[in-house]
C-alpha cells in the first residue's frame, strides 16, 4: 500500500494526502473503470468488488478465468479485468468445466444467479458439482428474474409476489422455494458449501474470508466450491434498498439460513 | 442448435459429428439425410454457416475430423460433419494420420489468463446495441465469403456424360453402382458429389449444366439439397429427385430405373 494518496472532495482535488498515512482502501485494480449497470442499491456490484478485491490481495488476476452467466450479471466481464467467456443460458458451470479441464492449474470460477443455476442450469449445476469439478461456483439468490422483469424464478419465497405470481407463490401451484445450496451438499464432489450476505459489513467480510478459501481450495485441487449469496433486486422486488434489506433479514434468510453447508472434512 | 450458434457467434472453433438417423422427432435409428437443410441453411437464429463436410466413406469419416478441426481453427467458425447412420456404423479399412499431425495451437484470443501485455480476453455471443451486432453481421459475412474457396467436391465420369447424377453422403456411393449400371446399358451418366455441401460446388454444376441432357439428385430425405442443384443450374436444364425418407436406403436399382424413366420422356419430348 504505497501508492499515493490524494484527496478526492471537490474543493482539494488533486491535493496530495500527507505520505505517513497508510491507505487502507481503495478501489480493487482488478475492476475495470466501466461504470456498473446495475441498479442502485443492487448485491451484484458489492459481490463484484469482492471478488475482485480477493484476486487481487491473492495475485491472482493473471491466473483466473471467469465464466458469467446470462442474467442481470451477463455483462460481468465489462467489469472484471480478468480474462472471460460468457456462457448459454444455465451453462456456466459446463464452460467452467471445460476452462478448467484445459487449463487445470489456472483458478476458474462461475458467477451466475438464480435464473440461471438454479432453473434452466440445474442439470449443468448438479453434474458439475457431482464431478467434483475443481472450479468456484459463485451463486448470487435474490429470488426473482430480475434483468427480464422481475418474474418468479424456482427460488422465490412463498407467497412472494412477482410479475407472473401476482397474488404470491402458491407451492400447490409452482412448488416451493429450492434449496439448492443444501441439495448440492449431498454429492461427494462438493468439498466446500456455504451460504453468505452482502447487505452488511459483517456479511461482506465474511463472504470474502468464503471466497479467499474457495480459491485455496482450489489451488489444493479439493473439490467444488460452492458459494450461495442471498441477495436482493430491489427494482425487481418493488422497494427501496434500504426496504430490500429489511426484506431479506425477515424473509429471506429463514429460508436461506446463513452460513457453511458443508465443510471440508480432516 | 442455441449452443451451436452461441459457438458461432463466439467464434469458437469446434467440431461437431451429425450422423444422421431418419426424423422428424425420436424417428428411427436408421439412416438418413434429412437434416442437410439443418446443417447447410441453419435451424439455430440468426444469419450464420457452418463449414459442413459430407463424407461417403470411413476413411473420410476419419479424415474430416482432422480437416475439421483445421477448418474449424482457420476460420474460428464451427464446422459439421455430416454423415449418417449408415456411415457412422459401417466398416472399412482406415488409414488413421499419425499422431500429432493436427498442431497444438495457442491462439492470441484465447481465455488462457490476462497478461500485463494485453487487455483482457473477452469470449461472448453477445452483442447488445443493433449498431454492433450489425458489424459482427458484417464481418461473418465477410468470413463466408473467405470460405467459399474451401468448396471441395469429387467427379465421377463426368467427361462425357449426358446425364449427371447429384449426390452426398451415402447416396453418392449407391450412385457409383448406378453410373456402372447405366454405361453397361450404354447410357452416359456421370456423378457429381459434393464433399462440401457448405460450400456448395454451385459453380461446377452450373458448368456442366451446359454439358448433361438434364440431373438426377440422389438423396435420403424428401430433397433438401436438390434446392441447390436447382439454384446452381439457373434453369439451364431439367433438375429431377428420387429420394426415400425414415431411415430408409435406395437401391442402385431404383435410381437406375428413375434415370432410365426420366431419359425416355426426355427423349420423348424431343421427338
Amino acid at each position: 500500500m504505497n501508492e499515493k494518496l490524494y484527496l478526492e472532495d471537490e474543493e482539494n482535488l488533486g491535493t496530495q494526502v500527507d505520505e505517513s498515512y497508510d491507505q487502507v482502501y481503495c478501489r480493487p485494480s482488478t475492476l475495470t473503470d466501466v461504470p456498473f449497470h446495475y441498479c442502485p442499491g443492487c448485491g451484484h456490484s458489492v459481490v463484484h468488488k469482492v471478488l475482485m478485491e480477493v484476486i487481487d490481495e491473492l495475485g491472482i488476476q493473471e491466473e483466473t478465468i471467469g465464466v458469467a452467466p446470462v442474467g442481470c450479471s451477463v455483462f460481468a466481464y465489462q467489469y472484471m479485468n480478468i480474462d472471460m467467456q460468457e456462457a448459454a443460458h444455465g451453462r456456466a458451470s459446463a464452460v467452467a468445466t471445460g476452462v478448467k479441464r484445459v487449463l487445470p492449474d489456472k483458478y476458474v470460477f462461475s458467477y451466475q444467479g438464480d435464473g440461471d443455476l438454479a432453473a434452466i442450469g440445474t442439470a449443468e449445476t448438479i453434474h458439475t458439482v457431482n464431478r467434483g469439478e475443481n472450479i468456484l461456483m459463485l451463486f448470487i439468490n435474490n429470488g426473482i428474474y430480475g434483468m427480464t422483469g422481475g418474474q418468479m424464478a424456482p427460488t422465490s419465497l412463498i407467497g412472494q409476489v412477482t410479475s407472473t405470481s401476482p397474488y404470491g407463490r402458491e407451492a400447490a401451484q409452482v412448488g416451493n422455494p429450492i434449496k439448492i445450496a443444501d441439495m448440492l451438499c449431498l454429492l461427494p464432489g462438493a468439498y466446500y458449501v456455504t451460504r453468505q450476505i452482502v447487505h452488511n459489513p459483517n456479511g461482506v467480510r465474511k463472504l470474502k474470508k468464503a471466497l479467499i478459501k474457495s480459491f485455496e481450495y482450489q489451488k489444493q485441487k479439493k473439490g467444488t466450491c460452492f458459494i450461495e449469496v442471498v441477495s436482493n433486486c430491489p427494482s425487481g422486488w418493488k422497494m427501496t434498498p434500504v426496504e430490500t434489506i429489511k426484506y431479506i433479514e425477515e424473509q429471506m434468510l429463514p429460508m436461506y439460513p446463513v452460513g457453511d453447508l458443508k465443510v471440508p472434512q480432516n | 442448435m442455441l449452443i451451436l450458434v452461441t459457438l458461432l457467434a463466439a467464434q469458437l472453433p469446434c467440431l461437431i459429428a451429425n450422423v444422421v438417423r431418419g426424423g422428424p422427432g425420436l424417428g428411427t435409428i436408421q439412416p438418413s439425410q434429412g437434416d442437410y437443410f439443418q446443417a447447410t441453411k441453419g435451424g439455430g437464429h440468426g444469419d450464420y454457416h457452418l463449414i459442413v463436410l459430407a463424407p461417403s466413406s470411413v476413411q473420410e469419416m476419419a479424415d474430416f475430423v482432422f480437416d475439421g478441426f483445421r477448418l474449424a481453427e482457420k476460420y474460428r467458425n464451427p464446422v459439421m460433419i455430416l454423415s449418417d447412420g449408415a456411415l457412422g456404423q459401417m466398416m472399412e479399412k482406415v488409414i488413421l494420420p499419425e499422431e500429432g499431425s493436427l498442431p497444438k495451437t495457442t491462439p492470441a484470443w484465447a481465455t488462457t489468463g490476462k497478461k500485463k501485455e494485453r487487455e483482457h480476453n473477452v469470449i461472448t455471443s453477445l452483442f447488445i446495441q443493433p449498431e454492433e451486432m450489425e458489424q459482427v453481421n458484417l464481418r461473418l459475412q465477410e468470413k463466408y465469403k473467405a470460405i467459399q474457396s474451401e468448396v471441395r467436391y469429387e467427379e465421377i465420369q463426368t467427361e462425357d456424360a449426358e446425364i449427371l447424377l447429384v449426390a452426398f453422403g451415402l447416396s453418392s456411393r449407391i450412385c457409383q453402382k448406378t453410373v456402372d449400371l447405366a454405361r453397361e446399358k450404354g447410357i452416359k451418366v456421370g456423378l457429381l458429389r459434393p464433399i462440401t455441401v457448405y460450400p456448395y460446388p454451385y459453380a461446377r454444376l452450373n458448368e456442366l449444366a451446359s454439358q448433361v441432357e438434364f440431373m438426377l439428385t440422389v438423396e435420403m430425405n424428401a430433397g433438401q439439397m436438390v434446392e441447390d442443384v436447382r439454384l446452381a443450374v439457373e434453369g439451364k436444364v431439367p433438375v429431377h429427385f428420387i429420394g426415400r425418407m425414415g431411415g430408409m436406403i435406395l437401391s442402385p436399382e431404383d435410381i437406375l430405373h428413375k434415370l432410365e424413366s426420366v431419359h425416355e420422356s426426355h427423349n420423348a419430348v424431343n421427338v
